[in-house]
Parts: C-alpha cells; sequence; structure tokens
C-alpha cells in the first residue's frame, strides 16, 4: 500500500506554473528523500498534501484518503515540521506541545517529548526568546505528538548545527523503526544520503528521478571525482582535460581542479595535466556524491 | 472537538499581549472615569478590533498558521476558534473595565442599580462580540495584517460616523436627488427603507438594545409600560430588535471571513 499517492497534479499561481504534473508513490514504512533546487515545487507538493494549496488538476492521496476532502482525518495520523513556519513567542514550548495533544487528542506527555527532541531544559521557556535551531526542534515535537503513521518533514534541519542534524537523523530512524513512514525534503544531500531508502528529484514542478541511492549511482554511470591540486590552471589545460574519454564534467575552483570522471579515465586526466605543463601537487578521489547527482538531473551542473 | 483547542490557544497568547493590557488600562480609564454610554460606546468597538484584527492575518503573514493548519484543525475551527478566544479576552478586559467603573459609579451615582447596570454590560459584551466577528472575518478575508487593520477599522469608522450621512444620502437619492420640503412627505416606501437602514447599523442597535434594557426594568419597576417607548410601529423600529442586529453582526462577518478562508490557498 501506498502512503502518499499523488498522479498528474498540477498547480499554477496566476501565471507561474509551480507543479507541472506531479507524479510520485512513497511505499508504506519507507523513508523517502524528496530532493530539488529552491523553487523547484518541494514546498508546493507538501502544501498540497496538506491542503495548504488546492492543485489545478490531478489527484492527490494521503494514507489512503482523498487530500482535499479528508485533510483533518489525514492531518490527525500525521506529523508536519512545516517550512518557513513560525512559534507564538508568547507561549512556552509546554504550551505549544499541550495545544498539539489537544488538537490530536492524544495522550503524551509534554516534557518526554520535549526531551526527546533536545528542549528538556526549556520547557517552560517562552518560545518567543528560541533561535532557529530551537524553533526546528519545538516544530518536529510537535510533529511527534500522537506517533502518526506518517511524517512530513520540509528541510527539517535548516537552521540545525551539524549536531542537531544528527540528532535529527537518529529521531527520523526511531520514527522509521517504529513503523512510520517519512517524508522530507531537502537540500542538504549527505543528509538525505544516510537516511532515506529512496530519493526523489524535483526539477522545474516534476519529478525527474526516483530511485535507491545505489540505483541514482548506476544510473549516472558509476563516475567518481578526482580532485587535483595544481600550481596553476590555463583555461586551455582544462578545456583539455574535460576532451578526455570518459570525463564528463570539469570544474575549476582556483588552483583545484574537479573532474567527473569513471575510474578509467583518472590516468589519463594526471596525464594530459602533465603533457598541457600543469604541476600536479596532490590528487585524490571522492566516491560520486548525491551532489553529483544532484547536478546531473537538475542540469545545475558547472 | 478542536475548535476547543484552538481557542484555548488563542486566549492564552492573546491574553499575553501588551498592545491588551494596554488597551484593558485604557479601557479602566474610560468606563471610571464617562462611565455610562456615548463615551464606551466609541471605545468598545475600538478594543475588540484591537484586539482581534491579527488573529487570522497575523498568523498567515508569521507562518504559525502553518503550525496551526498541520495539526488536525480544520479551517472552521480557526475562524470559530479565533472568534471564541479573542471574544474571551475582549470580555477579560471589558469586565475588568466595568468592574472599575462599578465601583466608581456606585460611590458617585445617588440613584443607583446594580441590575441595570449589569445588564448594560452584557448590552456592550454583545457590541464588542459585534467588532471582534468583524476583524476576525476581515483578518480570515486578507493575507495581510494591514489590510486586516484597515479593513475592520474601516468598517467601525462607516458604522459609527458615516452611517447616518450614508442613510441621508440614500434618501437624496432615493427621493430623486432631492430632500423633501417642510411640507412635503417622503414616500411611505422610501421612509420605510431609510428606518430599516439606520437600525442595521450595529451602533444604532447597540443603543436600541441599551434602551430597551432601560425600558423593561422601568416597567418591572413601576408597574406600567412607559410612554414613549420605541414599541409602535413595525418591528424593526423597536428596541428589541437592536438585539437581532447585534446577533446577526456577529454571524455575518465571521461567516464572510470563512467563506472566503476556506478556499483560499495558503
Amino acid at each position: 500500500m501506498a502512503t502518499v499517492e499523488l498522479e498528474g497534479v498540477i498547480k499554477r499561481f496566476s501565471n507561474v506554473t509551480a507543479l507541472s504534473g506531479i507524479d510520485l508513490t512513497v511505499e508504506d514504512g519507507e523513508i523517502f528523500g524528496f530532493l530539488g533546487p529552491n523553487g523547484a515545487g518541494k514546498s508546493t507538493t507538501i502544501n498540497v498534501l496538506l491542503d495548504f494549496v488546492r492543485p489545478d488538476a490531478g489527484s492527490v492521496r494521503v494514507l489512503g484518503r482523498d487530500a482535499r476532502e479528508e485533510s483533518v482525518a489525514i492531518r490527525s495520523r500525521t506529523g508536519v515540521l512545516p517550512e518557513g513556519f513560525s512559534v507564538y513567542d508568547r507561549l512556552t514550548a509546554r504550551e505549544h506541545v499541550a495545544f498539539a495533544i489537544d488538537s490530536k487528542e492524544a495522550s503524551d506527555d509534554p516534557e518526554a517529548i520535549l526531551q526527546r527532541v533536545g528542549l528538556g531544559d526549556a520547557v517552560d521557556r517562552k518560545a518567543g526568546g528560541f533561535s532557529t535551531g530551537m524553533e526546528q526542534r519545538l516544530a518536529l515535537a510537535i510533529a511527534l505528538v500522537g506517533k502518526p503513521d506518517l511524517l512530513i518533514l520540509d528541510e527539517p534541519s535548516s537552521g540545525l548545527d551539524p549536531n542537531g542534524a544528527r540528532e535529527f537523523r537518529e529521531i527520523i530512524r526511531e520514527e522509521h523503526d517504529r513503523g512510520a513512514t517519512v517524508f522530507f525534503s531537502s537540500h542538504i544531500l549527505g543528509q538525505v544520503e544516510s537516511v532515506c531508502d529512496r530519493v526523489g528529484i524535483l526539477r522545474d514542478g516534476e519529478v525527474v528521478a526516483v530511485d535507491s541511492i545505489e540505483g541514482l549511482r548506476e544510473a549516472v554511470g558509476g563516475e567518481s571525482t578526482l580532485v587535483v591540486e595544481t600550481d596553476g590552471l590555463s583555461d586551455g589545460a582544462s578545456d583539455t582535460v574535460a576532451g578526455v574519454e570518459g570525463v564528463s564534467d570539469v570544474a575549476v575552483d582556483g588552483t583545484q581542479l574537479r573532474a567527473s570522471c569513471t575510474d578509467d579515465a583518472k590516468t589519463a586526466v594526471l596525464a594530459t595535466l602533465d603533457e598541457e605543463g600543469v604541476g600536479v601537487s596532490d590528487f585524490s578521489t571522492e566516491e560520486t556524491s548525491l551532489e553529483t547527482l544532484f547536478s546531473h538531473y537538475t542540469g545545475g551542473g558547472t | 472537538m478542536s475548535w476547543q483547542a484552538v481557542a484555548e490557544k488563542d486566549f492564552r497568547d492573546a491574553i499575553r499581549s501588551r498592545l491588551l493590557l494596554a488597551l484593558t488600562v485604557l479601557f479602566v480609564l474610560f468606563a471610571g472615569g464617562s462611565a455610562y454610554f456615548a463615551a464606551v460606546s466609541v471605545f468598545i468597538p475600538v478594543v475588540a478590533i484591537a484586539a482581534a484584527y491579527r488573529a487570522v492575518a497575523g498568523e498567515r503573514q508569521s507562518g504559525s498558521l502553518k503550525l496551526l493548519l498541520s495539526l488536525p484543525n480544520s479551517r472552521e475551527d480557526i475562524v470559530f476558534g479565533k472568534f471564541l478566544g479573542r471574544a474571551g479576552v475582549v470580555s477579560v478586559a471589558l469586565l475588568v473595565g466595568f468592574t472599575v467603573g462599578l465601583f466608581v459609579v456606585a460611590t458617585l451615582a445617588e440613584e443607583f442599580s446594580v441590575l441595570e447596570y449589569l445588564v448594560f454590560v452584557f448590552v456592550s459584551l454583545l457590541l464588542a462580540y459585534v467588532f471582534v466577528s468583524v476583524a476576525v472575518g476581515v483578518s480570515a478575508f486578507t493575507a495581510s495584517t494591514s489590510r486586516a487593520a484597515y479593513g475592520a477599522f474601516g468598517i467601525f469608522v462607516v458604522f459609527q460616523f458615516l452611517w447616518n450621512v450614508l442613510v441621508a444620502g440614500f434618501v437624496y437619492v432615493g427621493n430623486g436627488f432631492g430632500f423633501p420640503g417642510p411640507e412635503e412627505e417622503f414616500p411611505e416606501w422610501l421612509r420605510t427603507a431609510a428606518e430599516f437602514l439606520t437600525i442595521v447599523d450595529p451602533t444604532a442597535a447597540y443603543q436600541q438594545g441599551v434602551l430597551w434594557v432601560g425600558r423593561q426594568l422601568a416597567e418591572s419597576a413601576n408597574g406600567q409600560a412607559q410612554a414613549g417607548a420605541a414599541t409602535d410601529g413595525p418591528f424593526y423600529v423597536q428596541d428589541w430588535f437592536g438585539f437581532v442586529v447585534l446577533l446577526f453582526w456577529v454571524a455575518v462577518p465571521l461567516l464572510v471571513g470563512y467563506w472566503r478562508f476556506q478556499q483560499v490557498d495558503l
């Protein structure tokens, strides 16, 4: 069974097309990463799931229910960390969570939930004085109320330090282990990579790829990135490297050259630099990052 | 019933606003200083609007509406819960003011009926709820708090200060662009329409309501009907009709605001 099903979803805002036919299925119990550059339509898609925004065409079903007609029923079994939200400055963290518990008719203990997201020592502080990271933790606490079947997290790690991001990932895994389906959008690819079962890539309001992380890597052709520190680069040298067989992409950053290429082409790249008279002080290889995949699909390369 | 959760949260939130504290203090001074009627009837809508105009639009502008709507609250819960929350807050502010006023009046006035005062407070709360409804309705209708403020205060200004002018203008136009001379009579339909228009103004309806209360109390004291009371004529010029008008204005702005709010993209 699918937890989230979008079919041919179209949404226009005045004369801008935000979603131009989204087809997407998130299966029960998986952690699904939703990637795309800003303006690709990630938040609009999430807003459609929550009935904040009504699509012009297409069908949207969440937890087996119609997103438009049965939104309240959907939201009573869903935990949401929205993007661009704000907290109630005059209410304490406890009051926020208590309100969520009331709304969801759940029976959680506000203190325990706040403890879990790392706000154990701010339970009775007013949220007006919270940092962005603390607000984000508070929103996660609200999302966790009532043991939801589906967690929708829109850019959950924005405003968090690396430590906080790691704690969030742990919570996402715990929720997944409990049986929850997790749907989260991000542009921080390393996090998606380390936690997701599958990833969907969104570009200009369309889903351009859905696959597992490994599947996506294979799709791009098992490339990796050769990083070369040089004494100095000319435009001619990098152009010549770009022409080497097996090299798909070359980026230059000061004296550093980054070439996306097949493993076989690495030696050829180094040899070419030598022929061009470029001194090489160091080189290393990076495994294909989601970043590279991302560029590949969204056309945002060099 | 999550409108209750919304109302409770909203009450907790709004009651802590500094603006509300300032308005309450101001109202205490007003109610204590001038007690009764004229000034109070102008000030009540101001308190109500100031306390409520941000109710929905403010949350929409800041983004906390996303938190509110990510929980299983329907848009209906939000509009009606907000109305209840803000009505509660305004009630607190007015009751504090009127309590102080009660002591002032009781001390200064020679003849004073506590019952009359209490009923006057009740009618005043109704007027306050009318403008809480106007403010929440406009707030649900628009996405920006400044438009919510202009809209709600604009409606108040029209009712409070411009309504009679507008009714006069209507009569002027209806009479063929001219007021009747001293010996002339209005056409019957025009007189009826003008009377009706005059009473559908909630601030006029409030005065009718207060009159009705006064008459009821006087009658029960004397055991006979008072002369000169507006008990004759069609139903809409009778003083009890003021309550119907007030209830109408509590309901309609909320419904219009909700009608708009439930169909927009947020």
